[in-house]
């Protein structure tokens, strides 16, 4: 009797054990829908209603400022008001897409994800075939504020919209492109000085001044240890050179005939490669990029040994910030986007020609009422959304007169020296991705706070941007062949990029690569951008 | 005397009686034992028998919505691709390969470390260099990685070392032909010390009378090891090394991924690092279920091989 005694103890504490992580890992978003349900337990007065539970799926925004968006007080008060109560998941930073893959995979939906729908394999038309989305345009009539900016903007209306008209998600969009040119190559114009050098704008001048930074010391420490071009094992920011060949690492409009093509099997690509198989050898591009981080990238810059980096208007200010104490004098500065014996300067990323570009709330079939969750995301889109997500709390983040914004000195001079765009997360989401509109002008007196960025976001929008396509969608057939398709040519790409770059393998190889890229069925894919791109065009 | 003989008519009694007639007889008689039994049997119940249904969407084209049950029959569309696939040939030589030298380099090694510890006198020393073997096991995979990255990158450790010896000074695992060898060192260096304990374990159960037979003999240090040592725990390296090749093809994709770089998947890339990119990146489940049971089923026939002919050279045998 004593022996079963004890036996059945241990189960129970082995069982408990067991339960135990499982219990936890919900738990820790436990002060999220504590904090709203107590929120909206206040506004229960006005409705009779208990407000709706939704669980929301977001990365986390922010980590060294916020635990959880629990803490962010706009969308607590607008979740009030909309009587719903969140529960935010996050998923664990850096981890985001397989998070996601498994939790899609699982069957457990929550609510409402946002996520970048174009990152779903087949994008958000398969993510409605799949019966993991639910079409959002039968709720049309509870999406009045939605539905009141597809009026006054029908670009963005036109961009959301799939092709058959149905909406896949609540979008996150910009009111202006020049919101959008946020993207290009920075350098260290102190350097320039330092060696006499005029800001590159031809390739060819961009190597010199690469070629002068590797030879000339310009941080004077006596040694040859400074790295010209800062790149990490992604190879973004070589691939992203491309584009002064006319041509991308991916799809994108052939200038001349303004048809769809793939630019890694395009002739001038081949050009591309030989001359960074070139740089690469000469020393001016990391030499071990393949095997480092985004991080280690930084603390090559922060090490003074870096000389140029691909960026964005807000890499100027962190910087900046990185490193005034360390290196006196330091000037990081927007370089044009390079053209190449008279070509136009061509920009290489597609977000620049996109309002919506594929983020967005997608509310799941995981939800029990979607009326409400919609209620809630919708709210995003009225003016008095947009001021709370972008600007925070009148009277504590932001203050109004006459009309005029302007942020508090608790956010523009945060006790723990956060920069502007951190320090709102307390209060809104600022200009990071959500439900709502993102608002040129908030933006560019958060963001483009200092000069360097600011005139950066003024050269880069001048680009061009004609080898850029818009978002499209393929049909859930389609789609299906695409992947198969795409899966196997961007493994063997991205393998033979990195080893042309190398110079692991000659130049010459990249025919081969052709030959099998077209055995793959390259053709077939681009075939099917080009459907999609006739119907985007017909839409 | 008699209480003797009345149970053990009892218990021939129970073996008359058919199987489900006995479980209920011999649960009242050994109930705690059957309850620590359940433990380790609803593990496996629950942890490896069940995902096994999941295999299902090999055969299948998995939807989310649909779920595993719900989705569309592909048939063998999936095994399809995968056999016609560009990568399937690097993909099967390369984990093989990586299995086969990790085999014949990581399974010696543990045994001759053991047996070099248990020639040790000092029992201080010998401790001290057990705890010290032991520790990197219990280092986490991503932090061992981040120091190998670390050692072997331009300006490394190892690196550096190898520059003195006249080689030149580049990041190791940017050259798809070192790969196989840093994965295999660390791994050694990782692992040497905790995989010793079990030889450790199996030399110290040999009978001392043995030896000193065998000192009586004139045999030396040597010698003992040789006719004694190595006879004595062979049960347990063939065991050890039936299991070893069962799970031959079986090379987890953490250490993999957290090494490799597209520029040497021509070494690197193997099939539970393509599963992770299949399935959990690019969110193609059903197909990358497929490369895994394919993975499994040459595991499986691996296993049975080893075994079948360890029964016959040597009686050892997992079944």
């Amino acid at each position: 009797m004593k022996k079963m005694i004890c036996a059945l103890l241990s189960l129970l504490i082995l069982s408990a054990c067991a339960q135990a992580p499982a219990g936890n890992a919900p738990a820790s978003d436990a002060p999220a829908s504590t904090i709203a349900s107590a929120a909206s337990e206040a506004a229960a007065p006005e409705t009779v209603e208990a407000p709706y539970q939704m669980t929301f799926y977001m990365p986390l925004l922010g980590s060294n400022v916020i635990a959880s968006h629990a803490e962010v007080k706009a969308a607590n008060i607008i979740a009030e008001m909309t009587n719903v109560a969140i529960e935010w998941i996050h998923p664990p930073i850096g981890q985001e897409k397989e998070t996601f893959n498994i939790m899609v995979a699982s069957g457990d939906f929550p609510d409402a994800i946002y996520y970048r729908w174009t990152d779903y394999p087949g994008g958000a038309t398969k993510a409605i075939a799949d019966g993991f989305l639910i079409p959002l345009d039968p709720y049309i009539d509870q999406l009045a504020n939605l539905t009141a900016l597809f009026a006054e903007i029908p670009e963005i209306e036109k961009q959301t919209k799939l092709d058959d008209g149905r909406i896949p998600f609540m979008p996150a969009a910009a009111n202006d492109l020049r919101r959008r040119a946020f993207d290009g190559y920075l350098i260290r114009q102190d350097w320039l000085d330092k060696l006499g050098l005029q800001m590159p704008e031809t390739i060819t001048e961009l190597h010199d001044v690469l070629a002068a930074f590797k030879d000339q010391d310009p941080n004077g420490n006596g040694e040859a240890d400074e790295i010209p071009l800062i790149v990490d094992k992604t190879a973004n920011y070589i691939r992203s050179l491309a584009s002064a060949w006319g041509v991308r690492d991916s799809f994108q409009l052939d200038p001349s005939t303004k048809k769809v093509a793939y630019g890694p099997i395009m002739p001038s690509f081949k050009e591309f490669l030989a001359e960074m198989s070139k740089w690469y050898a000469e020393g001016l591009i990391d030499r071990e990029f393949a095997s480092i981080d985004s991080k280690m990238a930084d603390s090559k810059i922060a090490g003074d040994i870096g000389g140029t980096i691909r960026g964005n208007t807000a890499t100027f200010e962190r910087y900046m910030n990185l490193m005034t104490d360390s290196v006196p004098g330091v000037m990081w500065r927007g370089i044009p986007f390079p053209t190449n014996g008279g070509s136009p300067a061509y920009a290489y990323d597609e977000n620049r020609v996109r309002l919506v570009w594929g983020q967005g709330v997608g509310v799941t079939t995981g939800s029990d009422n979607p009326e409400a969750v919609l209620r809630f995301l919708d709210y995003g889109y009225s003016k008095e959304g947009y001021d709370y997500y972008g600007w925070g709390v009148e009277g504590e983040s932001y203050t109004k007169e006459n009309g005029e914004y302007k942020l508090t000195d608790i956010i523009t001079n945060d006790p723990d020296k956060l920069p502007t765009t951190s320090a709102i997360l307390r209060y809104a989401f600022g200009n990071n991705g959500f439900a709502k509109v993102h608002n040129f002008d908030f933006w560019s007196a958060t963001e483009l706070n200092n000069e360097p960025s600011k005139s950066a976001n003024e050269l880069w929008f001048t680009a061009d941007n004609s080898l850029l396509l818009p978002l499209l969608s393929l049909t859930e057939e389609e789609s299906i062949e695409y992947a198969n398709i795409m899966n196997e040519v961007t493994t063997l790409f991205d393998e033979i990029l990195f080893k042309i770059v190398m110079g692991v393998d000659s130049v010459d190889s990249y025919d081969n690569f052709v030959s099998i890229a077209k055995q793959m069925g390259i053709d077939r894919a681009i075939e099917l951008q080009q459907a999609a791109y006739d119907r985007y065009l017909a839409r | 005397m008699d209480a003797i003989g009345e149970s053990g008519k009892k218990l021939k009694s129970i073996q008359d009686q058919s199987f489900f007639k006995r479980i209920p007889n011999d649960w009242r008689r050994n109930k705690g034992v059957y309850l620590l039994a359940m433990l380790p049997m609803l593990y496996y119940i629950i942890f490896r028998y069940t995902p096994m249904f999941g295999l299902v969407i090999a055969f299948k084209r998995f939807t989310p919505g649909g779920g595993i049950w719900g989705s569309p029959w592909a048939g063998l569309a999936n095994f399809k691709m995968f056999f016609g696939s560009y990568y399937f040939w690097r993909l099967v030589s390369n984990t093989f390969l990586l299995s086969f030298y990790n085999l014949i380099w990581g399974f010696p090694i543990p045994i001759i470390f053991a047996l070099l510890l248990n020639e040790l006198k000092s029992s201080r020393f010998k401790k001290a260099v057990q705890t010290i073997t032991y520790m990197p096991h219990f280092i986490s995979m991503v932090v061992i990685c981040g120091i190998v990255l670390n050692f072997v990158s331009q300006n490394g450790l190892i690196t550096s070392l190898l520059s003195y010896l006249g080689m030149p000074a580049n990041n190791l695992l940017l050259d798809a032909r070192n790969f196989r060898t840093v994965y295999i060192a660390s791994g050694i260096w990782q692992e040497m010390g905790w995989s010793s304990i079990i030889y450790i374990a199996a030399i110290s159960g040999l009978d001392q009378e043995i030896y000193d037979a065998a000192t009586v003999d004139g045999a030396g240090r040597w010698r003992k090891i040789l006719h004694v040592t190595l006879p004595g725990i062979l049960p347990t390296i063939v065991i050890l090394l039936i299991l070893r090749i069962g799970a031959m093809m079986n090379i987890g994709f953490e250490k993999i991924i957290l090494l490799y770089n597209p520029s040497i998947y021509d070494s690197a890339d193997v099939i539970s690092s393509f599963v992770y990119r299949k399935g959990i990146i690019q969110a193609d489940y059903s197909y990358s279920t497929t490369v895994g049971l394919f993975n499994s089923v040459i595991n499986l026939f691996l296993l049975i091989c080893a075994n079948m002919l360890s029964r016959k050279v040597n009686d050892t045998s997992l079944w």
